[in-house]
């Protein structure tokens, strides 16, 4: 018990492993917290465009009605400017320094026509994506009208309905903060890789003094690794109450879950941080290693961008083993299976290819211990 | 020697590095109660003597045994009666002086009370009682020296290995280590303790072995080593001018092994014999040179070590 307490004091008090493992990937989650929070509400914000208000316009079927709904009230997609011609429209497009997407006119033949400012800004796609999905409602509403005589807008069926297929919504952010999640999983490794390097004879003088005390190495290191784990797991959950509770990040109340997953995850990390530990190489060098091959593995976790999301997608699709024995991306997917699915049963099986790959960790940790020898005392 | 049963016994030890032979069939026999003073250049071979004796390290041949039973990596019975005071001080820089005690000695006394009669002993010991909450940061080097000493000696081992615990130590601590160590070898403990102070081994040691390229080349008290040597004394003289024919008086004489002249002082090796004095004297009075102050001297053990071990450069 006292080299578990021991170990536990020297790993929390150890300042450039706490740094690293508890720090970076909090001020990670905040830097995501300011770049991508609000992301999702981009998509819902009204759209500047001009309308022209001729007599075309006028006596198209319901489409000023149309126009006004989707203008007024809260569910606002459209702030619309009216112009009296094309030539006035084109004029505001042209010189609204890029606040008007384009405009909406109806050619003499009744066609309703949107002409798209070309120039580049923010979300233009984005806007362009609700006039379009606008100008197809009115195009349902008007067909309906024409088949029924005498009917009008309001009386048009709603001709999609919003079906939620998965437990809790899409959401680019909570992505963002799995693959967050799922880096600092990895970085936590750190405390292992620390703490297992201090207990090598052939690497630190300490480490010598400890193999010619009188206990067994596993009961050296076994409390070492127990230690490295609980401020592994202790870590994980400070940081998933930091962005649940401090930035707000919903995880659609499948908290507990993801609490479960941290504490498998942070097993596998803590077996995969035993295990670089053991590595030949000096202390150092362990821990940048440490570091490094979790920056690495979550670049497959889609941690940096959608380049990284894309490109971890295609690796999980092309070669599923290498996404086995990566923690970041079996984290990732997890909290994803917990997020998304009403049964636990994929997570499940994700948390079971974890607790077998940090078995095959630790294994790998206890037997590069035993081969250590030191050369100098 | 208080009892001649061997505490630690070591037999025809080789131990290469590739081609570098580090022990060269290695014997050593230490009894119980000695402090044992194991001297040598760098690169003699001591530490790794010490460290295949505590099976840090493998060797090609030869047998290590502790109190009569073979020494393994995996002799915990055998280790626990041992501790080790490393060269470095090698503690935990995060744990402050008494959970470092504490945690080495854990490693060989599970009971947390019986732990704590020990750590307070071992503090006590050491005399850094008022700075038992300083992390090893805190610490001057001679402290540091003492905590690294008593994380080796808390658990009151029975064979202690001293790895040269006094290298950039001041005066004071020095003395405060050394009385230390004698006490330790006063209350039944076997010391085994490595140093480049010569005068220290010679005070501390009851029995010194001098190793040269991994072998041992003497063994034996301070006194014996010295009766081994050639040199019988050491005579310095400080002349009133120097004078080649005075240097040429002095090595006419029968009993001069070397003859030098610094500046204007003369120092003559003399094999041994009564009148060495009143011999160099004689020959500088009747050349008629003359001279001020005279030293005399008997060999030192830094005398023995150079003359067994040789005069040029190790690593």
């Amino acid at each position: 018990m006292n080299a578990f307490t021991c170990s536990l004091k020297t790993l929390a008090r150890d300042k450039s492993t706490t740094a690293w493992a508890f720090l970076f990937p909090l001020v990670l989650c905040s830097l995501f917290y300011i770049a991508f929070t609000g992301l999702d509400d981009a998509m819902g914000q009204p759209v500047d465009v001009v309308v022209v208000d001729d007599a075309a316009y006028r006596a198209a079927p319901g489409l000023s009605e149309t126009v006004d709904a989707v203008s007024s009230g809260d569910d606002q997609w459209l702030v619309v400017k009216y112009a009296p011609n094309a030539k006035e429209a084109d004029h505001l497009v042209a010189h609204g320094d890029g606040k008007y997407y384009g405009y909406l006119a109806v050619s003499p033949s009744g066609e309703v026509e949107y002409h798209r400012d070309w120039r580049e800004r923010p979300g233009l796609d984005a806007g362009n994506e609700v006039v379009a999905a606008v100008v197809d409602s009115y195009l349902q509403t008007a067909a309906f009208i024409a088949a029924h005589p005498g009917a009008t807008v309001a009386q048009a069926p709603e001709f999609t309905k919003a079906v939620q297929l998965t437990a809790n919504p899409p959401s680019d952010e909570v992505r963002y903060f799995y693959s967050a999640l799922g880096f600092a999983t990895m970085m936590v490794s750190i405390f292992a890789t620390t703490g297992v390097a201090r207990l090598r004879s052939g690497r630190s003088h300490v480490g010598a003094r400890i193999a010619v005390g009188g206990l067994p190495r596993y009961r050296v290191l076994a409390p070492t690794v127990g230690a490295a784990y609980v401020l592994a797991f202790g870590t994980l959950v400070i940081g998933l109450v930091y962005v649940r509770y401090v930035l707000g990040v919903e995880f659609g109340g499948r908290e507990t879950g993801i609490l479960a997953i941290l504490a498998v995850g942070a097993a596998a990390t803590t077996a995969f941080g035993a295990a670089v530990a053991v590595l030949p190489l000096a202390s150092g060098a362990l821990m940048g290693l440490s570091a490094g091959i979790s920056c690495l593995l979550s670049l497959f976790a889609g941690l940096y961008g959608p380049g990284s999301q894309e490109l971890a997608d295609s690796t999980a699709e092309a070669a599923p083993w290498f996404t086995w024995l990566n923690p970041a991306r079996e984290m990732y997917d997890a909290f994803f299976s917990v997020y998304c699915y009403d049964s636990f049963d994929q997570a499940a099986l994700i948390l079971v290819r974890l607790a077998l790959l940090a078995l095959v960790l630790f294994g790998l940790a206890a037997f590069g211990m035993r081969r250590l020898r030191h050369e100098h005392i | 020697m208080t009892d001649q049963s061997p505490v630690v016994e070591v037999e025809d030890l080789v131990k290469r590095y590739k081609e570098v032979v580090a022990l060269d069939h290695f014997d050593l026999r230490i009894a119980q109660g000695e402090i044992f003073g194991l001297l040598g250049p760098n690169g003699s071979g001591k530490t790794t003597a010490i460290n295949c004796i505590l099976q840090l390290l493998t060797y090609s041949k030869g047998s290590v045994k502790l109190w009569g039973e073979p020494m393994t990596p995996t002799s915990y019975d055998l280790k626990r009666r041992i501790g080790i005071v490393p060269q470095q001080v090698a503690v935990m820089a995060e744990l402050t002086v008494r959970e470092n005690i504490d945690y080495f000695c854990s490693l060989y006394v599970a009971q947390a009370e019986r732990r704590r009669e020990l750590v307070d002993q071992a503090i006590a010991f050491v005399g850094l009682g008022e700075f038992a909450s300083f992390r090893p940061k805190k610490l001057s080097g001679g402290l540091a020296r003492r905590l690294n000493i008593a994380c080796g000696i808390a658990h009151q081992p029975e064979l202690i290995f001293f790895d040269e615990p006094t290298v950039a130590v001041d005066p004071q601590s020095r003395n405060a280590i050394l009385e230390g160590i004698r006490g330790l070898a006063r209350d039944g403990a076997t010391i085994v303790y490595t140093s480049h102070y010569m005068e220290e081994v010679e005070q501390l040691c009851t029995r010194i072995m001098i190793m040269d390229h991994g072998r041992s080349v003497a063994v034996g008290t301070a006194a014996e080593l010295k009766a081994a040597t050639g040199i019988g004394e050491r005579v310095e003289v400080e002349l009133d001018i120097a004078d080649d024919a005075a240097l040429a008086a002095i090595l006419n004489l029968p009993n001069t092994q070397q003859a030098t002249l610094e500046g204007s002082t003369l120092r003559v090796d003399c094999a041994r014999g009564s009148q060495n004095l009143g011999d160099v004297l004689g020959a500088l009075d009747a050349v008629g040179v003359g001279y001020g102050r005279v030293y005399s001297e008997p060999p030192t053990l830094n005398d023995v070590f150079l003359e067994l071990t040789g005069t040029e450069l190790r690593d």
